[in-house]
């Protein structure tokens, strides 16, 4: 069986999408495991990961996700394991989520360094299932030419087998093929895919919002499902407001408080996909009816604009399971750009 | 139950009285006042007081008080309110026991100030200040009447203390015309110094009253007028007007005496509890004082009604109803007793009713039946005017049935009704104090005050119920949330406080460490609840910081795992104290007990229906935290729910004895410490009998001083 193990030197590299574009252009019957997980999801006293649930759920997968995770939580692992038990675990792990599998990819945390301490480090995870690894590596061209002669230069792949990296979300292809490429594949890492960036991997559902902001929707719940592309704080009057280009743009998502009749009716009329309602106020009724009527969703949050603004800006546009279009474009950029065979 | 300083009784028993602002002109208050003083066969000596001398009603003046060589037990100055503090200093110089201010524009206009003054200075000499702004004292035993009134007092039983001046006034006239002689009157007005609870010091061991009647607005000193009330009502009955019920009349008590109305509802509860009678109106209040002054006390439960109409009957029945008199209702003896005196048409159920026939002699042979019966302790007599009734005999018949009663030692009362003879009757009767109304319900309203009184005297109980607490740990709590700069306690703190008590909390513990957590688990048993400790962290649940029906080691590793990880995915850089460990409280019937310190009437305690909807439902009862078991049980079964822990449709009587002692722990908790001034549990959550409760969120609000 075919074990690969994905890591990346930083959070949001896209490991995630790249290998759920590469189980589905493999085509292969794929096992998923995440040794540690970083996504909790705990509901009914069971945890599980997130990303375990959603390769469970795309993929059909018959496994339990809460049985494709061994702990979530340094001092956990600490009172539960020890070094031996930890490797005994992931095997045990790997062998029943696995069977009957062509391949097994195994998901490490959030960076290189995540789980070192309780054995589940992405290079320990290796050496113990015997796996191969891969390098993910994603950002601006000096971040991923950093990380990368980093791993070369200090992260000893001696007894495993390291296959290479994938570099993903790459702005300009062309000129980073032809100015880093080659110095890459000199410093001897094989350079399995290069991925560019794509805008559309970034945008995420008004419902996907109103789960992670806690907030109520008032109106408008039959266009949750529409997609925010990009986001505006109205934070001026409606008069400068209508001559920033940002607010004619498509996909718009605005936050404001509900006493800003003005920029909210404005909005509404105006390439808009939901609004945030910030500090608990509503706006008046035949607003709240008029955003009905447009089926343009409006999210009441407690919080203040500053919150909501920050919140919305740490957080990951995550796959979700509902979202194909997403899906089928992670699959087109892996069959594209990646080089499937060397896997 | 003592009085500040200095014997009230010379307030209204001097032996030397002086009027400063005393005057010659009729119409003058200084002129009133001097004449009912000497015309009221007052035996001391008597000073009035005017710079211009001269002599009024044969008694000379003096220029000031300072020229009077004796000792002089009261002075009452009615000189405007610029030259009062003067007046008052000389006065107090002069080492005058009481001193009584006619005066009004003080604190009932805003003047608070200039009264502090005036009270302050006198009592730096030891002179007791009455008012300001009041109309005098009256006292039959005194032979003294140092009022404004116009009206002669006629001398009787009944004390009046008043915090109205003008409705004082006006009640000396009414109790005139309803034959209601006073014992005394006074009127306390702004209560700078002297209150109800000093007044009542002296009412309620005068020989000559027998019923007190107050009428108040406001309240100051709440424990203090409490424990006066209880004292005094174990040896009178104390007639209650409290204004200010509703949210205007509490405005409007607030601007005529600077005074502001307390809550209705818990003073009402109070006075219950203190064993006040307290009247719905003036009328009312005259009924019972005059009732219970003249009537004697049943010896037992049992009345009957004798009517000779069936509508006056039932009414009757309805009203007995409303005011908790007990019908009698043995059918063998009521036949026996009543059968004489009943036509074969008639009923001797109770109401007895011998018909629209009957006359005089009827009525006289019926009424006296029961004054014969051993089983009959009350009577309440009806009379609807019939053509063929002797009407001359109708009054003639009510006093001799009156006489009948009182000599067999049981009260009676007598509603007539009809026509201009009925009337007449009435008016003669009431001139010689007999019970009789025009309505139904004001008589039995009265029989209801006569029996609320005797079966209060019967069944009181003034224990007050205590319970040993770690005080000192308790006052280390709030030392430390003082120091925080903190004016209430933390959930843990609070949790503390019930533990130093004995009020049984949920087992919990703050576990910094994943083993810690999972030891506090097993050492308190399953289920648990963990919930993140972090002052970084408001909202637990949005955090996702709390774990619920945790049920055994694996959940409590699980759960520690989830907290941690959440709450550091919410907030990168909060400070995480721990999880705490907590018993996951079963379902029970959800309680509130709680307690404060009302601005008027000091430490009260509360219990009632518990919960998320405590605010809506409002099912409370409310008492003075001076009580016993017994008390906090009446409490209890007072609230609207309390058939939940009697048990309902099958479910077990829940743990009320366990409840009981937790109203006393929390009330001992308020009286004993000061600095708390706001306790509530909610919920408290009580179990079968036996298996206790739980007092799962307490929350405590401190004072600095």
């Amino acid at each position: 069986m075919n074990k690969i193990v994905f890591a990346c030197t930083r959070r949001s590299a896209g490991k995630t999408t790249i290998f759920t574009g590469l189980a589905k252009a493999m085509g292969k019957e794929v096992a998923y495991m995440k040794p540690f997980g970083d996504r909790l999801i705990y509901r009914k006293k069971r945890l599980w990961d997130y990303d375990a649930a959603l390769l469970t759920n795309l993929f059909g997968l018959e496994e339990n996700p809460e049985d494709m995770t061994i702990g979530f939580e340094h001092a956990k692992l600490r009172y539960v394991y020890d070094e031996a038990r930890i490797k005994e675990k992931l095997l045990e792990v790997a062998k029943s989520i696995a069977k009957n599998r062509e391949v097994l990819f195994i998901e490490s945390g959030k960076d290189l360094a995540y789980g070192v301490s309780v054995y589940l480090d992405p290079i320990t995870v290796a050496k113990s299932l015997d796996a191969k690894l891969v390098l993910i590596v994603g950002g601006n061209d000096d971040v991923i030419i950093d990380d990368i002669t980093l791993f070369k230069r200090y992260v000893d792949t001696s007894d495993i087998n390291f296959l290479g990296v994938i570099i993903n979300k790459i702005h300009d292809l062309d000129d980073f093929k032809s100015t880093y490429a080659d110095k890459i594949e000199k410093m001897g890492v094989p350079i399995l895919g290069m991925i560019p960036y794509s805008a559309e991997l970034t945008y995420f559902s008004m419902d996907y919002l109103s789960e992670a902001l806690f907030a109520k929707v008032i109106a408008g719940e039959s266009g949750l499902n529409k997609v925010v592309k990009n986001v505006f704080l109205g934070a001026m009057s409606v008069n400068e407001a209508l001559r920033n280009p940002l607010f004619n743009k498509e996909g718009k998502l605005l936050i404001t408080s509900g006493d800003r009749s003005d920029i909210i009716i404005s909005a509404l009329e105006t390439n808009t996909v939901g609004i945030v309602l910030t500090n608990n106020i509503l706006p008046p009724s035949n607003i709240i009816s008029k955003a009905a009527e447009k089926n343009i969703p409006l999210l009441l949050v407690s919080s203040n604009a500053y919150q909501v603004a920050g919140q919305i800006d740490k957080m990951e546009a995550l796959l979700t399971k509902d979202n194909k279009e997403k899906i089928a474009l992670a699959e087109k950029l892996v069959k594209e750009h990646v080089n499937i065979s060397a896997l | 139950m003592k009085s500040k300083n200095s014997s009230i009784v010379t307030l209204f028993q001097p032996k030397s009285v002086a009027v400063v602002g005393a005057s010659s002109q009729p119409g003058k208050i200084g002129y009133s006042i001097t004449r009912n003083i000497i015309q009221g066969g007052f035996k001391g000596r008597i000073y009035p007081i005017n710079p211009k001398g001269g002599a009024i009603l044969g008694v000379d003046c003096y220029p000031s008080i300072s020229d009077i060589k004796d000792e002089i037990d009261v002075a009452t100055i009615c000189v405007p309110a610029k030259l009062t503090f003067d007046a008052v200093k000389e006065c107090a110089d002069k080492g005058v026991k009481h001193v009584q201010i006619i005066t009004s524009g003080f604190s009932e206009i805003g003047e608070v100030e200039l009264e502090h003054k005036i009270v302050e200075y006198a009592r730096s000499k030891g002179t007791r200040i009455l008012g300001p702004n009041i109309f005098g004292v009256y006292s039959a035993s005194g032979n003294y009447n140092s009022t404004f009134s116009a009206t002669e007092i006629l001398r009787g039983n009944v004390a009046i203390l008043t915090q109205s001046g003008a409705l004082g006034i006006a009640m000396i006239g009414k109790t005139a015309v309803e034959n209601m002689g006073l014992s005394a009157i006074v009127s306390i007005g702004n209560k700078a110094d002297i209150d109800e609870a000093d007044c009542l010091e002296f009412v309620m061991r005068d020989q000559e009253t027998k019923v007190i009647l107050m009428y108040i607005e406001g309240i100051k000193e709440g424990e203090r007028f409490i424990e006066a009330v209880r004292e005094a009502t174990k040896l009178k009955p104390i007639v209650v007007l409290k204004s200010g019920r509703s949210k205007r009349g509490a405005m409007a008590a607030a601007s005529h005496t600077g005074s502001l109305a307390g809550s209705d509802e818990i003073f009402d509860a109070i006075a219950r509890q203190s064993g006040l009678l307290r009247a719905e109106n003036l009328q009312e209040a005259f009924n019972w004082c005059k009732f219970l002054a003249y009537s004697p006390r049943p010896k037992g439960k049992n009345t009957v009604i004798v009517t000779n109409g069936g509508g006056i009957g039932v009414m009757a029945t309805d009203a007995c109803e409303k005011y908790g008199v007990d019908l009698y209702d043995d059918q063998l003896v009521l036949k026996e007793v009543f059968g004489p005196a009943t036509p074969e048409f008639g009923s001797t159920k109770n109401p007895v009713d011998i018909t629209g026939g009957a006359k005089a002699a009827d009525y006289d042979l019926a009424l006296s039946a029961p004054t014969r019966s051993e089983d009959m302790n009350a009577t309440l007599a009806l009379y609807c005017e019939t053509a063929t009734f002797d009407a001359e005999n109708l009054a003639p018949m009510i006093r001799d049935t009156y006489g009948k009663h009182l000599a067999s030692g049981k009260p009676v009362a007598y509603a007539v009704v009809g026509g201009r003879s009925v009337e007449d009757a009435i008016v003669q009767l009431r001139k010689m104090n007999v019970p009789v109304f025009p309505d139904v319900y004001e008589a039995v309203s009265c029989m209801g005050a006569l029996y609320r009184y005797t079966t209060m005297l019967a069944e009181r109980d003034d224990r007050v119920d205590d319970v040993d607490m770690d005080i000192n740990t308790i006052n280390k709590i709030i030392d430390g949330a003082i120091a925080d700069g903190r004016t209430f306690l933390l959930a843990n703190e609070g949790q503390e406080v019930m533990k130093a008590s004995g009020v049984m909390i949920p087992g919990a513990g703050i576990g910094k460490s994943i083993d810690e957590c999972v030891r506090l688990a097993e050492q308190i048993g399953y289920p648990v609840v963990m919930k993140v400790v972090s002052r970084d962290i408001l909202h637990k649940s949005d955090a996702g910081g709390v774990a619920l029906d945790i049920l055994n080691k694996q959940e409590v590793m699980d759960a520690y795992e989830a907290i941690m990880k959440n709450c550091r995915a919410y907030k990168e850089d909060a400070v995480i104290d721990g999880i705490e460990v907590c018993e996951m409280v079963q379902k029970g019937v959800e309680l509130i007990v709680g307690a404060r310190r009302d601005p008027q009437l000091g430490p009260i305690v509360m219990c009632g229906l518990g919960g998320i909807y405590v605010e809506v439902m409002k099912d409370v009862a409310f008492r003075a935290a001076t009580l016993n078991k017994k008390e906090a049980r009446s409490m209890l079964s007072e609230i609207r729910s309390y058939p939940l822990l009697l048990g309902v449709r099958g479910e077990e009587q829940k743990d009320i004895d366990i409840v009981v002692d937790t109203i006393i722990k929390v009330a001992t908790i308020i009286r004993k410490i000061p600095r708390i001034t706001d306790i509530e549990i909610n919920p408290v959550v009580v179990y079968e009998q036996g298996k206790g409760l739980k007092a799962v969120d307490v929350r405590i609000i401190i004072s600095k001083s």
